[in-house]
C-alpha cells in the first residue's frame, strides 16, 4: 500500500530501528551465550590470563553453555598494511578473538599474517607495520640472549605505554644475565624464556602479527626470539598514562567513599572489584574503535544481571562500526536508545561505589578506557533522582532528599513559564497584595516578560558557560561579572524587575539540587521549551507541554526495561524508587530489572535485634504452622 | 493483528474510565439536568445500568473470538459486508464523539482562560499532542494514566471538596424529576453517554489477561457512573436545577466556586491541568482506538499512517458547527441521543449471529502473549 510505503519511509527518518516494539520488549530471544556468531567476544572464563580461582570457578559452573563462541577459531584476515591503519589483535585475555571488529576491506578469506620464520624478517616486518623509523615513539631494541648457544632477539613497545623500567627488570635483565645460567634442555629456549626467564606475571605466546601489533598498541611489550622459527610473545608490562585515584568532580557527597573512576581501565575496573569481592562478577573485554581500539568492559554479576539485557548489550557493542571512542559519552550515543530523544536512558557515573551498588541490582555497566565515567543500563526516570548518598543515610532523610531534588527537577524546569503563565494569563490566581506587588516592579520596563525572563535566563546560562571554561585563576571574576550583571546592573538600568531575578536565581539554584548533569541538561534545555509555551498558552501551554513530556517518558525504554517503571507495571518489591524503605527492609532487589537472584539480603537482615522475628520464624508464620 | 504490547487490567480500567468519566468537564451534566431536572443523577444511574446490559454480550461476543481484534470479530460473525459496514460504524461514531468533544474542550478552553486565542489553534494543537500519544500506542497511554491519576483525583476531590459549604443537598429533589415514564426514556437513551465503553471492546485483545475483561469493562463502567453521577449531584446541589441548566461548562463554575484560603485566591486555573489531563487521556484513547479499529478493519499492518489524515478529519469535523450551542445539539441532541443503538444493539445482534452461524475465535497468539 502505498501510503503504508510513504509512511515507513517517513519514520525511518525519525526512528531509530530499535523503537520497534519487538526490538525494545525483552523478547530478544536467549542470546546469552554470545550475540553474533561469529562476533562474540570472549565470554567470563576464557580469559587466557585467567589463572587466577576465581575465573576458573566461573569457568567450570558456565560449563560451555551460555558462552559466547570465540573467534580465534576463524581469525578474522588481515592485509599486511593494515595494522598501522588500525586493524589489530585484541587485547590478550582475548585469547586472540577480534570483538568488535568488523571484516576490514580486501578480499575475504584473506589468512591472518603468521610471525616471519626468521628473526630478521620480523623485525623488518614489525618496523614496517609500525612505520619505524618515521613513528619515533615505537622503541625497537635488539639485543642476545645469553644462552648456550646465544639467541638473537628484539623487543617492541611503544614509549610512554610501557613502563621501560619494568621492561629492564621483568625482561631484559633475565633474559641477558641469567639466560646463561638457566638449562635449555629439550623443552627448547622459548619454552625456558616463557616459563623460567621472563617474571613478568603477564606473558604469552602469540602466533600472528596481528596479536603482536594489538597487544604493543594496547601497551604491552613484544619480544621476538629468534630460534629456528622465530617466536612472539606479549609480555604485560603497561603503563598507560592516567591519573591516580582522585575525589569525583561532579558526584560529590557527604558521606561515604570519595574514590572517582579514573582513565586507566584497570584501575578503574579493580575500583569495582574492590566493592563486589565475588567470583560472579564478570569483567567481559571489548575492543571498539577501528583506529582508536578502546578497550570498554562490560561488567555485571552472572547470576544476577539479566541475561538478555547482557545479551542485548553484547550485541550492541559487537555491532559497532567507528573509527574512534575517546570517551564514554561517544559510546553512550552509539549504544543508548532512542537515539533522538534528549532524555538520559544511560546513567553515566564517575562514582565506583555507585556502579558497584547499581551492578549488585541486576544493572551492567560499561567501563571506557580512557574515560572517567562508567554507564549502567537499563536505568528507570528513578535511577536520575537518586544519589549513592541515599543509600549511607538514615531513610527518612534520604526519602526528604529525594523528594527536595524531585522539587528541585519541577522547580527548574516550571519556575520561568508558570511566572509568565501566571503573570500574562492568569493574574486572578494571585492574591491582590502579590499582584500588586508584581505590577509595581514591573511598572516603566521596556521589555515585554517573556524577553525579560528571556534575557535573564541566558545571561545566567552564558555565565554558567563562562564559568566552566574559564581558567581557575580567573572563576572570581565570573562571580563578580555574574554579580554585578544580574543583580544590580540590569535591575538599575530599568530593563528586568527584581522579581526575574529572583526566579532565575530559584531556577539556576533547584538545578544545582539534581545530582545527574544529564537530567539537570534536560532541565536547563526543557525550560526555554515551557518558557516558549506559556508565553504562548499560559497554563494550557504548560500542560500541553507536561502531556507531551509524559507520553514520551512512558513510550521510551532502557534496554528493555520503561522508563517510567515501576509505573504501569508495578510488582510488589522494596520500596525504593521515590520513597525508600530502611536497609533492613531491602529485601529485594528492583523488580522490573528482572534479575536471575530476586532476593538481595534476609527479609529481616537485623537477625541480632530481638525485635523483629529470624527468618526461620517467618517462614514457619508464612507457611501457616 | 496490529501489534503494539499489552496493558494490564488497572490500566485498561483507568483508560475506559476516562473515556467515560471526562465528559463532567463538558456540557454533559448541564444537558441532562435540563432534561432530567432533579433526577439528572439517576439517569447517570440507571443509564449505567443499561449500558452494562449491552455490555455483557458484547463483551461474551469477544470472548467467543478469543485473542481476535474487534474488526475481525465482527467479520466472522456477521460476514464480510455486515461486518465491514459495522467496523464502520463504530470507528464513525468514536470519530463523532471525539470531533464534538473536541470542539467542547476548546471552549472551555477558550472560557477558562485562552479568550482571545481563535479556536482553531487551540483545537490543532490539542489533537497534534493527541495524534502524538496515539502513535506512541496504548502501553504508553496506559502508563501515563497509571501516572497521573493519583494528582488529578487530588485535583478533582480539592475542587469538590472546597464547594462544600456552598452546596444544598434539598436540590435534588423531587427524586423523579420529570416523573417515571419520561426518566426510564431518558435512562434509555442516555445509556449513550457511556456509548464510548465500546473501546473496551477494541482494547480487548491488547489486555495482558483476557479473562477479567468483563471485570475490567464493568470497573470502568463503575467508576464512570460513580464519577458522572457525584459530579451531577454536586452540581445540582450547587447551583440549584435553574441555575444548572444555564451553566455551558458547569464544573468550570465549580472551580471558580473553589477558594483556598486567604492566598490563593481562585483554583479555576488548576481547572485547566485537571480538564486538559483528563481530556488528553480519555481523546488519545479514542483517537487510538478508533484508528486501531479502522486500520483492522481496512487490514493494515500498522495504525499509526492513518492517525494524521483521521487527526485532520477530526479537528475538520469539530470546527464545523458555528457555535457552541450547535455543538451542544449534535453532541446532546443527536450523538448521546442514539449512540446507545450501536451500544446495545449491535453486539446484541453479532452475538446470536455468531451462534447461528457457528463462528469461533482462532487461537493465535495474542499482543504480548496474554493469558486467556
Amino acid at each position: 500500500m502505498p501510503l503504508l510505503d510513504i509512511w515507513h519511509r517517513i519514520r525511518s527518518i525519525f526512528t531509530h530501528p530499535d523503537r520497534d516494539l519487538e526490538a525494545m520488549q525483552f523478547s530478544l530471544g536467549d542470546r546469552d551465550g554470545g550475540g553474533k556468531s561469529g562476533q562474540g567476544s570472549s565470554g567470563p572464563g576464557e580469559s587466557d590470563r585467567g589463572s587466577s580461582p576465581a575465573p576458573q570457578k566461573a569457568r567450570k559452573r558456565r560449563g560451555t553453555r551460555g558462552r559466547p563462541p570465540r573467534q580465534g577459531a576463524a581469525p578474522v584476515p588481515h592485509g599486511p598494511g593494515e595494522a598501522t591503519t588500525g586493524a589489530g589483535a585484541p587485547p590478550k585475555q582475548l585469547g586472540g578473538t577480534w570483538p568488535g571488529q568488523r571484516r576490514p576491506p580486501g578480499p575475504k578469506g584473506k589468512r591472518a599474517e603468521p610471525i616471519p620464520a626468521k628473526i630478521e624478517e620480523a623485525m623488518h616486518r614489525i618496523a614496517e607495520l609500525f612505520n619505524v623509523p618515521t613513528s619515533q615513539d615505537v622503541v625497537i631494541r635488539k639485543f642476545a640472549i645469553s644462552s648456550r648457544p646465544p639467541a638473537r632477539a628484539f623487543i617492541v613497545y611503544i614509549e610512554g605505554l610501557a613502563e621501560a623500567k619494568e621492561i629492564q627488570r621483568q625482561v631484559l635483565d633475565p633474559l641477558m644475565t641469567l639466560a646463561r645460567t638457566s638449562h635449555v634442555g629439550k623443552k627448547g629456549l622459548d619454552v625456558t624464556v616463557l616459563n623460567e626467564l621472563i617474571s613478568a606475571p603477564g606473558a604469552e605466546r602469540k602466533e600472528t602479527m596481528e596479536e603482536v601489533v594489538a597487544g604493543v598498541l594496547l601497551g604491552e611489550t613484544a619480544l621476538f626470539v629468534g630460534i629456528a622459527q622465530t617466536a612472539a610473545f606479549l609480555i604485560d608490562v603497561k603503563n598507560p598514562p592516567g591519573r591516580n585515584p582522585t575525589e569525583p568532580v561532579l558526584e560529590r557527597t557527604l558521606r561515604g567513599p570519595q574514590l572517582g573512576f579514573v582513565e586507566r581501565h584497570r584501575v578503574s575496573t579493580a575500583m569495582i572489584r574492590a566493592y563486589l569481592r565475588d567470583p560472579d562478577l564478570i569483567v567481559e573485554d571489548f575492543v571498539v574503535g577501528r583506529r582508536s581500539r578502546t578497550l570498554t568492559s562490560m561488567v555485571y554479576v552472572r547470576d544476577i544481571a539479566n541475561p538478555k539485557v547482557v545479551a542485548e548489550m553484547r550485541r550492541r557493542l559487537t555491532s559497532l562500526d567507528v573509527d574512534v571512542i575517546v570517551d564514554a559519552g561517544v559510546l553512550e550515543g552509539l549504544l543508548r536508545d532512542h537515539a533522538m530523544s534528549p532524555i538520559p536512558t544511560v546513567l553515566a557515573t564517575e562514582r565506583p561505589d555507585r556502579a558497584a551498588l547499581q551492578i549488585s541490582q541486576g544493572a551492567v555497566a560499561l567501563l571506557v578506557d580512557g574515560s572517567t565515567q562508567a554507564l549502567v543500563v537499563p536505568v528507570t526516570y528513578s535511577t536520575f533522582i537518586h544519589s549513592v548518598e541515599d543509600t549511607y543515610l538514615h531513610f527518612s532523610f534520604a526519602v526528604f532528599l529525594r523528594v527536595l531534588r524531585l522539587a528541585g527537577l519541577t522547580v527548574s524546569t516550571l519556575l520561568p513559564g508558570i511566572y509568565i503563565a501566571i503573570t500574562n494569563f492568569h493574574n486572578e490566581m494571585l492574591p491582590a497584595p502579590l499582584l500588586l506587588t508584581i505590577s509595581a516592579a514591573r511598572e516603566g520596563l521596556p521589555l515585554p516578560l517573556v524577553f525579560e525572563v528571556l534575557f535573564m535566563e541566558l545571561s545566567f546560562e552564558l555565565i554558567r558557560e563562562a564559568g566552566v571554561r574559564i581558567p581557575s585563576p580567573l572563576g572570581p571574576t565570573i562571580g563578580i561579572v555574574g554579580a554585578l550583571l544580574i543583580g544590580d546592573a540590569a535591575v538599575s538600568a530599568s530593563l528586568i524587575s527584581p522579581i526575574i531575578v529572583i526566579i532565575t536565581a530559584l531556577g539556576a539554584l533547584a538545578n544545582f539540587v539534581l545530582p545527574e548533569q544529564s537530567t539537570a541538561s534536560v532541565a536547563r534545555v526543557g525550560r526555554f521549551v515551557f518558557v516558549g509555551l506559556a508565553s504562548s498558552f499560559g497554563l494550557y501551554g504548560i500542560a500541553l507541554g507536561l502531556f507531551a513530556a509524559g507520553i514520551h517518558l512512558a513510550s521510551i525504554r532502557s534496554f528493555g526495561v520503561p522508563f517510567l517503571s515501576p509505573i504501569g507495571a508495578w510488582r510488589p518489591g522494596s520500596l525504593d524508587v521515590i520513597l525508600r524503605g530502611p536497609i533492613w527492609d531491602q529485601e529485594k532487589r528492583p523488580v522490573f530489572l528482572r534479575p536471575l537472584d530476586l532476593i538481595r539480603q534476609a527479609r529481616y537482615a537485623r537477625g541480632w535485634d530481638p525485635g523483629v522475628p529470624r527468618d526461620d520464624d517467618a517462614r514457619a508464620g508464612d507457611s501457616g504452622q | 493483528m496490529i501489534r503494539q504490547g499489552h496493558i494490564g487490567r488497572s490500566q485498561a480500567i483507568l483508560l475506559v474510565w476516562y473515556v467515560l468519566a471526562t465528559k463532567v468537564f463538558l456540557n454533559v451534566p448541564s444537558s441532562l439536568l435540563s432534561e432530567a431536572f432533579s433526577a439528572a443523577w439517576l439517569v447517570t444511574l440507571g443509564g449505567g445500568v443499561v449500558a452494562f446490559l449491552g455490555l455483557v454480550p458484547a463483551v461474551t461476543l469477544m470472548r467467543r473470538f478469543e485473542d481476535m481484534p474487534l474488526a475481525r470479530v465482527l467479520d466472522e460473525a456477521g460476514g464480510l459486508v455486515l461486518g465491514k459496514i459495522a467496523s464502520l460504524g463504530a470507528s464513525v461514531t468514536l470519530l463523532a464523539i471525539l470531533g464534538v468533544a473536541l470542539r467542547e474542550f476548546g471552549e472551555s478552553v477558550t472560557i477558562s482562560t485562552l479568550s482571545r486565542t481563535p479556536m482553531n489553534i487551540i483545537m490543532v494543537t490539542f489533537v497534534a499532542l493527541v495524534g502524538y500519544s496515539a502513535y506512541s500506542g496504548i502501553e504508553s497511554s496506559g502508563r501515563l494514566t497509571t501516572f497521573l491519576t493519583p494528582f488529578l483525583l487530588i485535583l478533582f476531590g480539592l475542587i469538590l471538596f472546597s464547594d462544600i459549604s456552598d452546596l444544598n443537598l434539598r436540590q435534588i429533589f423531587p427524586l423523579l424529576g420529570p416523573g417515571p415514564g419520561r426518566l426510564a426514556v431518558s435512562m434509555l437513551t442516555r445509556s449513550s453517554i457511556y456509548a464510548e465503553v465500546m473501546v473496551m471492546l477494541i482494547l480487548y485483545p491488547y489486555l495482558r489477561e483476557r479473562r477479567d475483561a468483563l471485570a475490567v469493562a464493568t470497573w470502568a463502567l463503575a467508576l464512570g457512573v460513580a464519577v458522572l453521577t457525584t459530579t451531577e449531584v454536586i452540581i445540582s446541589s450547587a447551583f440549584g436545577i435553574e441555575g444548572s441548566e444555564r451553566l455551558l461548562f458547569p464544573f468550570l463554575q465549580l472551580a471558580r466556586l473553589s477558594t483556598l484560603g486567604r492566598f490563593v485566591t481562585r483554583l479555576d486555573p488548576l481547572f485547566v491541568f485537571l480538564s486538559f489531563f483528563a481530556a488528553a487521556l480519555s481523546f488519545s484513547t479514542v483517537l487510538w482506538a478508533a484508528v486501531t479499529h479502522l486500520a483492522e478493519a481496512l487490514r493494515l499492518k500498522d495504525h499509526r499512517p492513518l492517525i494524521a489524515p483521521i487527526s485532520a478529519v477530526v479537528v475538520a469535523g469539530g470546527l464545523l458547527p458555528r457555535c457552541l450551542l450547535n455543538v451542544i445539539d449534535i453532541s446532546f441532541g443527536v450523538i448521546y441521543m442514539w449512540a446507545w443503538i450501536p451500544l446495545v444493539l449491535l453486539p446484541g445482534l453479532f452475538l446470536p449471529l455468531a451462534v447461528l452461524r457457528g463462528k469461533k475465535g482462532t487461537a493465535t497468539a495474542g499482543p504480548g502473549g496474554g493469558r486467556r
